[in-house]
C-alpha cells in the first residue's frame, strides 16, 4: 500500500511542486488550499505525512497544527512547515509548534526530498 | 410611435444579447486559461523534478499558459532546481518569446512585462537585449530592464544602469526602488556612489533607503538628514530605515527620538516601536 501524503499551502506552484516530488519517492499526494479543506482532508483520512504552510488562509498552519495536537490519533503524524525566511521561522519557533521539520521557501528539490526521507524513512 | 417604440426595444434587445454573449465569453475565456495554467504547472513541476523536458507548448495561449505557470515557480525554488527551471524555460523557448516581445514590440507595457520575466527567468542569453533596452524610449522599460541584469547579476553595464536609475527614478519610483535594493544586495559600492554623487535627489534619497534595507551603515548620514526635515513623511520613511541599518548609532538616533518632544507624537511612538526590534 503506498504512502499518503498531504500538502497544505495557498500557492498552487508549492502544492504542485511538492506533490510532483512527493509522488516520485511513492506517495500518494493530495492538496488542500487553506486550512479549513487541510482540517476536512485530515478527518476524511489520516496521511502518513502532512506539510502545511504556516500562512494558510481560514486556519493558519500554525492553528491546524495545534488542533492536530488535540486528537489523539493525529498527535503522531509527522508535520514540516513550509516558512518564508526569516518571518515565518519566527513565528513557528514563537508559537512553540511541535513541528517535526521546517522547509524554507524558497527551497531546493533535493533539500526537500532529503529532509522528507528523514521525517518518513522508507518503508 | 408605435414603430419607434419598436425599433428602440429591438436595439435595446439586440445590446442585451450582446452583452450577455460577452460576458459568457469571458467567462469560456478565463476558465479555459486556468485549466491550461493548472496543466502548465502540473507539466512543469513534474519535469522540474524528474529532468525530463516537456514537449514545447504549441499555439499562443498554450505558451502564454506555460510562461505564466514558469513565472509562479520561479519565485519557489532556488539553487539548483532554480538554474534546472531556467533551463526548462529556455528549452521551451519561453525566453525567445519574452526577448522578442522585449526587442520587437511597440506596447511598452508588453516590453516592461518582458523585461520583468526576463528578470525573474534569469537566462544569461537575455543580458544583451537588456543592455539594449538600457536606452529604451519608455523610462519604466529601461529601469526595469537594470533590474533585470542586477538579478542576472550582471554588472559589466554598471555605470549606465546607474545613470539610468539617477535619470529616471523620479518618474519610476517603484521600479527604481526594487532595483537598488536588489543592487545594494548585490553590490553596495555602486548604490553608495549613487548616494553620494548622483544628480537627482530623488535617486540618491532611494539609493541611501536601498542600502539600509540590506543594513549598510554607510546609508546612515543621508537617513539622519532626511530624520531632520519637518516633512512628517520624509522622517517617518527615514526613521524606519534607520531601524532597518541597526546597531549602536541607529539605537541612539532611536532613543534620541523617542524623548524630543518637539518632535510629532506619532514619530516617536514610531521610535518606541522600532527600538522594541532592534534591540
Amino acid at each position: 500500500m503506498s504512502r499518503t501524503a498531504l500538502v497544505a499551502d495557498d500557492s498552487a506552484a508549492v502544492r504542485k511542486l511538492v506533490a510532483a516530488r512527493l509522488a516520485v519517492d511513492g506517495y500518494d499526494v493530495r492538496e488542500a488550499e487553506d486550512g479549513f479543506a487541510a482540517l476536512q482532508e485530515l478527518e476524511r483520512r489520516v496521511p502518513d505525512l502532512l506539510i502545511v504552510d504556516d500562512v494558510l488562509a481560514g486556519l493558519s498552519g500554525a492553528e491546524l497544527v495545534q488542533a492536530l495536537q488535540a486528537r489523539e490519533e493525529l498527535r503522531s503524524l509527522p508535520v514540516a512547515f513550509l516558512v518564508e525566511y526569516p518571518a515565518g521561522l519566527r513565528r513557528a519557533a514563537l508559537v512553540g509548534l511541535a513541528a517535526d521539520a521546517v522547509i524554507l521557501k524558497p527551497f531546493d528539490l533535493d533539500d526537500l526530498a532529503r529532509t522528507i526521507a528523514e521525517l518518513v524513512p522508507a518503508p | 410611435m408605435n414603430t419607434l417604440a419598436l425599433i428602440l426595444g429591438g436595439l435595446l434587445a439586440v445590446e442585451l444579447l450582446v452583452l450577455v454573449g460577452r460576458r459568457t465569453w469571458v467567462h469560456w475565456k478565463l476558465g479555459r486559461r486556468q485549466v491550461l495554467a493548472d496543466e502548465a504547472l502540473t507539466v512543469l513541476a513534474a519535469a522540474l523534478v524528474t529532468g525530463v523536458a516537456p514537449e514545447p507548448p504549441r499555439g499562443r495561449v498554450r505558451r502564454r499558459a506555460f510562461r505564466l505557470a514558469a513565472l509562479e515557480l520561479f519565485p519557489v525554488v532556488r539553487g539548483s532546481s532554480r538554474s534546472g527551471l531556467c533551463r526548462l524555460v529556455e528549452e521551451a523557448g519561453l525566453v525567445d518569446d519574452a526577448l522578442r516581445t522585449l526587442r520587437r514590440s511597440p506596447r511598452a507595457f508588453a516590453r516592461r512585462t518582458a523585461a520583468s520575466e526576463l528578470g525573474e527567468m534569469r537566462s544569461a542569453r537575455s543580458a544583451q537585449a537588456l543592455a539594449d533596452r538600457l536606452d529604451d524610449r519608455d523610462p519604466i522599460v529601461r529601469v526595469v530592464c537594470v533590474d533585470a541584469l542586477a538579478a542576472l547579476r550582471d554588472l559589466g553595464r554598471i555605470d549606465r544602469m546607474l545613470s539610468v536609475l539617477d535619470r529616471e527614478a523620479a518618474r519610476a519610483p517603484s521600479e527604481a526602488a526594487g532595483a537598488l535594493v536588489r543592487l545594494a544586495r548585490e553590490a553596495p559600492q555602486h548604490v553608495e556612489e549613487l548616494q553620494r554623487s548622483g544628480e537627482s535627489l530623488y535617486a540618491r534619497r532611494l539609493a541611501a533607503l536601498a542600502l539600509a534595507e540590506v543594513g549598510e551603515q554607510c546609508a546612515m548620514p543621508s537617513l539622519l538628514g532626511e530624520l531632520a526635515t519637518e516633512n512628517a513623511l520624509l522622517s517617518s520613511v527615514a526613521l524606519r530605515a534607520i531601524a532597518r541599518v541597526g546597531g549602536a548609532e541607529a539605537i541612539a538616533t532611536l532613543e534620541h527620538v523617542v524623548v524630543d518632544m518637539g518632535r510629532d507624537a506619532a514619530l516617536r511612538e514610531q521610535a518606541q516601536h522600532a527600538l522594541e526590534r532592534v534591540r
